[in-house]
């Protein structure tokens, strides 16, 4: 029961955020002059790929210490 | 599973498990993916067919409907996400019998034919919503015509995929997990709504750590609170919703969270769950030290740099900065990890083509080398150095090299770990494959990509320059890359998803489904042509499981990607580069 309430808590913060970044903004601005949104659409695959690798060999460095 | 099915409705159901077995249907998962799949084509499909700014946007009743549609979606993706890890979670075992259950159901395409004259008939209904192109039904009624029919594709699809009886026994089964999902989804969706509201004071809290990080270190520098402009003498940034960090804070909420239920047998809870604040609160300042970055680079004249290069990278390589720093750092504090260091230690194998090699002694092959690393590392070499590259872009990958640099190191490094005791030799069905491939690419990129010549910056380079990054880009499709993308992907990730200890999986015995699904993800990483990646991850992965050998994957994908390099050079296709 405790873990599925800890489950619970966190997941519905993990959803709230992706949520979040799913829905952005409904109604989109003039474009400023110099925009810097923080997270670019278009590197995500990469960016991911690289993370999901990185964490992969950081738990398999844990299991051979 | 006798009590769990009522016998008056066994004639499909008699099926033994065995015969189901012996003739599978879809499971419960599988059935409730399709649905989901099937709802969000349809309203894909029929968004097109809504006016929004008609009566959706003036009328009460209109606004209320497009709300309604709007945090009902939010919500349905949400639950649907929730319940499916939360039934993964608790590992039902209700659910695991109800799964087998499923299978001895046929589709009921009658049904079917009902759901779709459903979804039919909600077109015009939608069509002539509100009346300015014509009018079918007043709204009120147009409104509620629109929520039984609705209504009644979802069930007529639900009928469809099984009996009614069955899909309540799915409900009871999930239990107090489906309750947990279905109180949060609520909850999520609610603060969702609300959370609208963040994005412009968090901007102005991004703004003012900004300006205060830049003041001591520009002192002409100026700023509007009110637009939230901060400009230099020759730069400016305006920190809009957008750059407010939200996003990343998202980010990091999922990434916190995912990480927790994952691996929550390795932490201390709820003293784990201070991760999910100090995530938060490190990619936020983070975002600000990003910002601040953008304005030092444009103010010290490379504005193009700032803008085009580095600010879509630098939020990336950010989060993944603070995720790795999360899981690394979590894991080492004793007050937060269960997990000494010097537990799990794992025995070290050393195969050849995933085969034990008995005349060898274990101790001698891996010597406890981190053998995930010596897969994965050279592909995400080329990835982070790639990232690296474009961040100091202005627009142009003029430090393309990097990634051969970055690439051939870690690929040197790898074979001297112990890479040499996989089969590196390939006869003509790699290069074939290959072949093959490059034909694919051609037909696909001709669909998919508008035709690019030489980029204009390489153009302008000096002769030596452009032959040199040339050079260097052609080396690194045709060497590195498929030796580091074969690793990662067929030789780690395909067999990974079969056992942990992946290595001592044989290539022969390498199933469909992780064949489909590293090419799934193979393909996923190759942007708008994804299709033809997933395409060619099977071809290549088919290659290796059907010779077990290494080599034939890497000679497939390195003619493939020896002919498109020649290709682009020759015929000046740059798209497919």
């Amino acid at each position: 029961m405790r873990k599925v309430i800890l489950v619970t808590a966190a997941l519905a913060v993990a959803s709230l955020g992706s949520a979040q970044i799913g829905f952005a903004k409904d109604k989109d601005k003039p474009k400023p002059s110099t925009a810097a949104p923080e997270i670019d659409p278009s590197s995500a695959m990469s960016a991911l790929t690289l993370l999901a690798g990185g964490l992969a060999v950081i738990r398999a460095r844990r299991k051979i210490r | 599973m006798a009590s769990w099915y009522p016998v008056r409705m066994l004639p499909p159901l008699s099926l033994t498990s065995a015969h189901a077995s012996a003739s599978p249907r879809m499971s419960l998962a599988a059935r409730a993916a399709v649905i989901v799949l099937v709802l969000f084509v349809e309203k894909f499909v029929l968004n097109f067919f809504v006016n929004f700014d008609g009566p959706l946007s003036t009328t009460r009743l209109g606004m209320l409907l497009n709300a309604a549609q709007l945090l009902g979606l939010r919500f349905f993706v949400s639950l649907a996400a929730l319940l499916a890890l939360f039934v993964y979670v608790s590992g039902s075992e209700r659910l695991r019998l109800l799964n087998t259950t499923f299978r001895c159901v046929p589709i009921r395409a009658p049904w079917l034919v009902l759901q779709f004259i459903c979804v039919v008939a909600l077109a015009p209904v939608l069509w002539f919503l509100g009346g300015e192109r014509g009018t079918l039904l007043p709204f009120p009624l147009s409104v509620s015509l629109l929520g039984v029919l609705g209504a009644a594709a979802a069930v007529t699809l639900l009928m469809a995929m099984a009996p009614w009886t069955l899909w309540t026994q799915a409900v009871k089964a999930t239990g107090t997990p489906g309750s947990y999902a279905l109180s949060s989804a609520l909850v999520a969706t609610a603060v969702l709504y609300w959370s609208q509201e963040l994005w412009e004071p968090t901007a102005r809290v991004t703004f003012e750590m900004v300006r205060h990080l830049l003041t001591p270190i520009i002192p002409t520098l100026t700023s509007d609170p009110i637009t939230r402009t901060l400009s230099t003498d020759n730069f400016s940034v305006e920190i809009s919703d957008i750059c407010s960090g939200l996003e990343g804070v998202g980010l990091m909420l999922v990434f916190c969270c995912a990480w927790l239920v994952c691996f929550r047998a390795e932490y201390v809870f709820p003293r784990a769950l201070i991760l999910i604040p100090v995530g938060v609160l490190l990619i936020f300042i983070l975002n600000a030290a990003r910002i601040a970055a953008l304005v030092l680079i444009g103010h010290s004249g490379h504005p193009a740099v700032a803008i085009y290069g580095f600010h879509s990278q630098a939020g990336w390589i950010a989060f993944n900065a603070a995720a790795c720093c999360i899981a690394v750092v979590s894991r080492h504090i004793p007050w937060l990890s269960r997990v000494p260091p010097t537990q799990n230690e794992r025995p070290v194998r050393s195969l050849t083509d995933g085969r034990p090699t008995p005349d060898r002694p274990a101790t001698d092959q891996a010597g406890g080398e981190n053998r995930t690393a010596t897969y994965l590392l050279p592909l995400l070499a080329l990835l982070a150095a790639g990232m690296f590259a474009r961040s100091l872009s202005s627009g142009f990958d003029t430090f393309d090299g990097f990634r051969l640099v970055a690439g051939a190191a870690m690929l040197l490094l790898a074979f001297r770990r112990g890479l040499t005791t996989l089969s590196w030799r390939f006869s003509w069905r790699g290069p074939v494959a290959g072949v093959a491939v490059f034909a694919l690419w051609l037909a696909a990129g001709s669909v998919l990509l508008p035709p690019k010549t030489m980029p204009a910056a390489l153009s302008a380079f000096p002769e030596w320059e452009r032959y040199y990054w040339i050079a260097a880009r052609a080396t690194t499709s045709v060497i590195v890359v498929p030796i580091a993308e074969e690793l990662a992907y067929r030789g780690y990730l395909m067999r990974r998803i079969i056992a942990a200890d992946f290595e001592t999986v044989a290539f022969a015995k390498v199933g469909a489904w992780p064949l489909i699904l590293s090419s799934a993800v193979f393909g996923a990483a190759h942007g708008a042509m994804w299709v033809s990646g997933i395409v060619t991850g099977l071809i290549y992965g088919i290659a290796l499981v059907r010779t077990e050998r290494m080599g034939e994957a890497v000679a497939a994908h390195a003619t493939s990607n020896l002919l498109l390099c020649t290709y682009v050079l020759l015929l000046d296709h740059w798209e497919l580069w």
